[in-house]
């Protein structure tokens, strides 16, 4: 009797739930004897390694135990980022300011907020799996936009859907989309910010990466253009700094924070101290501004490689997203390839990708893949995409 | 229209509980609180921590700044997974071990892989409230098992299981938060049984067991029946709750389910405080440290308990935890501690009445929780001074 196996029923929102595919790529995405083009993550070497450890020893030796307690948000690193909040046109006060352990988490809290069970949440037709995982771990039922490679998200699109469903909310990443590589055009952003208004819907702005612009203007937030305080910008250093710190903030009306708080503290009580105060030196420091220019040189070079990379090999059976900035490029190939059934001859060939259905809501995308082009070093690009082109022309 | 008229159901009934609202009054300077449930800050291993955060980027590099797996960064996991059978643990391994962003983390997830609205969970009755928080998001029903000054009574526990359908049972066995009891051997062994004859999921939350000043440590419950228990635990009592590191131990078949659901909700517990944990562990720091937070907290627990001894009136009983940082004191019928919380108050003397660890209402308005972890031997043995005249007073004028 005491040795049965036990049986294991999971929570209906749990089964809802799907294993992040790029979790489980991640292995190889770190793996030195490949090429990958699948990860996220930023080169070793574009990490402020040295800055961050002397910020951490700076404030141990000054906070001494106040660094390592259990401790209420660091009111610097509010400070720091109502200001620069202010910088990029959103007007807001350290009281707006909420920390979080990365943009996941502010998904997570966010759709904990605004999402019951069965209701209704808008996002994307392909998009990075967090923003599913959010919104559809709270059991909502997501109706999808598609994405323009263009222009981004399709606004006209999204008007059809508010005026058809009940939409509690909606989930956007207008920079340098992840996977598309695409942004919003200003109008667009503006116009989303005039649906919110209009339609009483919440949006979540998920902003991880329009610092990492290595071509024209830094294009202002969809928060810029609201009036109405239904527009929730979602902030990251995990993109700027290092994402290994899992740090990131929302940017929200202050009547919330009392909500918003409770619900926090439900989840993990608050972000490391230890973290915030680093990160808060850092910042202090002024290291921030240096850092992320030479970030940009360093994506731009490696941006410009892929793009002659496959220029060279794949311009004859493909077409792509030229990135102005950001981490990715989307690469779409003829109708009948099926980037899933590649991956492992590509994987045996030494070149790993994201296919891109594994962004897709709705099962499609199979044609493509999504490229990153932040870890690579600029001269192993082409290699990268000839044995990639070889594995694609075997497949038509 | 408001934004607040915009959000969900679930979250209209979470509020901020009323203990934190004590917190803000007792951090006025002057105050002796009793009513913390942090770490003493002189526990921490501050110079240890200085020297190893310079270590982590010899010793991982970049690593130690890069998204990394959400089970949790190796070179941890590694450590833990050498350690904790130390602790009286068993299976643990990459395939049940997971690392949390502290252990509320754990009981969040947990809530969000098992529990649906409706769902039963079976708790003792005073818990822990943090724990009630977690779950409340995901909108369970409570079922109260008695407790006697041991803990949790298995048999009111095999009733329930024979009444109701329970999903998962929350515990805290041992230095419990509020009363510091610890559920003794034959209890676990006894819950264990019935954990696995019901089939039935226990969420074994530990994290006091590490600071034990008198006594023989207890086996876990997890150590009887591995495949009916979640355990969890945390570095926030023995190298800072700073860092936001829990960790949790689980089948392997609800692992699966819970890094998941991590994914979601935060993709992975920062790496560098996890780095430091790794190296805290392996490079035999803890070992080196631990005895020292013990040697810290004891004389402040003795010194609790000989001061209830000498002045605390007749009819007032209170529990002697040999380890954890709390005890529990309950009075005679008819004294209300929140009266004589706010008398105490007044005397610059600060505790958590009791009855907010209860979810039921109207249930011990007699008892007070008071933590011996934060202040000297000499300032606690003011405060119970304190508090012991005024309950003294409190019951004259009610005579």
């Amino acid at each position: 009797m005491l040795t049965n196996r036990p049986t294991y029923q999971v929570s209906r929102r749990a089964s809802y739930l799907e294993r992040s595919v790029l979790r489980g790529l991640l292995k190889h995405a770190v793996d030195p004897s490949l090429i990958s083009l699948a990860g996220g993550l930023p080169a070793d070497e574009d990490l402020p390694t040295e800055q961050l450890n002397q910020c951490m020893n700076i404030v141990l030796k000054r906070d001494g135990a106040a660094a390592l307690q259990y401790s209420p948000a660091y009111a610097a690193l509010h400070e720091w980022i109502a200001d620069y909040m202010l910088r990029r046109n959103i007007a807001c006060s350290p009281e707006n300011i909420f920390i979080t352990n990365g943009n996941q988490q502010g998904l997570s809290i966010l759709s904990r907020l605004f999402l019951d069970e069965g209701k209704t949440a808008v996002i994307e037709e392909a998009v990075f799996t967090g923003t599913q995982q959010g919104t559809k771990g709270v059991g909502a039922n997501v109706v999808t936009i598609p994405t323009d490679l263009a222009h981004g998200a399709d606004v006209h699109h999204l008007e059809t859907v508010l005026e058809q469903h009940d939409v509690k909310l909606m989930a956007l990443i207008p920079d340098f989309h992840n996977p598309l590589g695409v942004s919003m055009t200003e109008n667009n952003r503006r116009r989303v910010a005039e649906l919110a208004a209009r339609y009483h819907v919440p949006v979540l702005e998920d902003d991880a990466y329009s610092q990492l612009r290595f071509t024209g203007r830094i294009l202002p937030p969809i928060r810029a253009f609201d009036t109405s305080g239904y527009v929730f910008y979602l902030g990251s250093f995990s993109k700027m700094l290092a994402p290994g710190l899992r740090l990131g903030f929302m940017v929200i009306p202050e009547s919330l924070q009392p909500k918003i708080t409770v619900i926090r503290e439900s989840i993990d009580l608050e972000t490391s101290t230890l973290m915030q105060r680093t990160v808060a030196e850092f910042l202090h420091r002024g290291y921030l501004e240096p850092h992320i220019e030479k970030l940009r040189q360093s994506l731009k070079i490696r941006a410009e490689a892929l793009m002659t990379a496959l220029d060279k090999h794949l311009s004859d059976i493909a077409t792509w997203t030229v990135p102005e900035g950001g981490l990715f490029t989307w690469c779409v190939l003829p109708e009948n390839v099926d980037t899933w059934q590649l991956f492992d001859e590509a994987l045996d060939a030494g070149v790993v990708y994201i296919p891109g259905g594994a962004f897709s809501v709705n099962g499609g995308h199979k044609n493509t893949m999504r490229l990153n082009f932040s870890r690579v070093a600029p001269e192993t690009f082409d290699e990268g995409i000839k044995r990639l082109s070889a594995v694609i022309r075997k497949a038509l | 229209m408001r934004i607040e008229d915009k959000l969900s159901e679930r979250t209209q009934h979470m509020q901020a509980s009323a203990i934190r609202e004590i917190l803000k009054v007792v951090a006025q300077p002057g105050m002796i609180s009793l009513a913390g449930g942090i770490p003493a800050p002189e526990s921490f291993p501050i110079d240890i921590i200085r020297e190893l955060s310079n270590e982590v980027l010899d010793e991982f590099g970049a690593a130690a700044l890069q998204y990394d797996k959400t089970e949790g960064f190796d070179p941890l996991r590694e450590a833990l997974i050498n350690y904790l059978p130390q602790r009286n643990l068993v299976n643990v391994n990459d395939k049940t071990l997971t690392i949390f962003s502290g252990s509320q983390s754990i009981l969040d997830i947990v809530a969000k892989v098992l529990i649906t609205k409706g769902d039963k969970i079976a708790i003792e009755a005073p818990s822990y409230l943090g724990a009630i928080s977690a779950f409340n998001a995901y909108q369970p029903e409570y079922i109260s098992v008695a407790t006697d000054d041991e803990g949790i009574m298995p048999d009111a526990l095999e009733e329930t299981l024979k009444q109701h359908t329970i999903k998962l049972i929350y515990l805290v066995p041992t230095f419990q938060n509020p009363t510091g009891r610890t559920l003794p051997l034959a209890r676990r062994k006894r819950i264990a049984e019935l954990i696995q004859h019901y089939d039935v999921l226990l969420l074994e939350d530990d994290p006091y067991s590490a600071l034990r000043y008198r006594g023989e440590a207890v086996s876990s419950i997890q150590q009887f029946a591995p495949e009916h228990v979640i355990y969890s635990s945390t570095f926030s009592k023995i190298l800072a709750p700073g860092l936001r590191i829990g960790f949790g131990i689980a089948p392997e078949a609800l692992t699966h389910w819970l890094v998941i659901a991590k994914q979601g909700t935060d993709l992975h517990t920062q790496s560098f405080g996890q780095a430091i944990a790794a190296l805290y562990l392996s490079g035999g720091y803890l070992t080196e440290h631990l005895p020292r937070i013990i040697e810290l907290y004891r004389p402040r627990r003795d010194a609790m308990l000989k001061a209830l001894e000498t002045y605390m009136p007749q009819g007032f009983r209170w529990t002697e935890p040999e380890g954890g940082m709390f005890l529990w004191v309950m009075g005679p019928d008819g004294l209300d501690a929140e009266n004589l919380y706010h008398q105490c108050v007044q005397n610059s003397v600060a505790f958590v009445p009791g009855r907010y660890f209860y979810f039921e209402q109207g249930v011990g308005i007699e008892t007070l929780r008071l933590n011996f972890t934060m202040v000297s031997a000499d300032m606690i043995t003011q405060a119970v001074q304190t508090i012991a005249s005024a309950a003294e007073a409190m019951m004259l004028s009610n005579q």
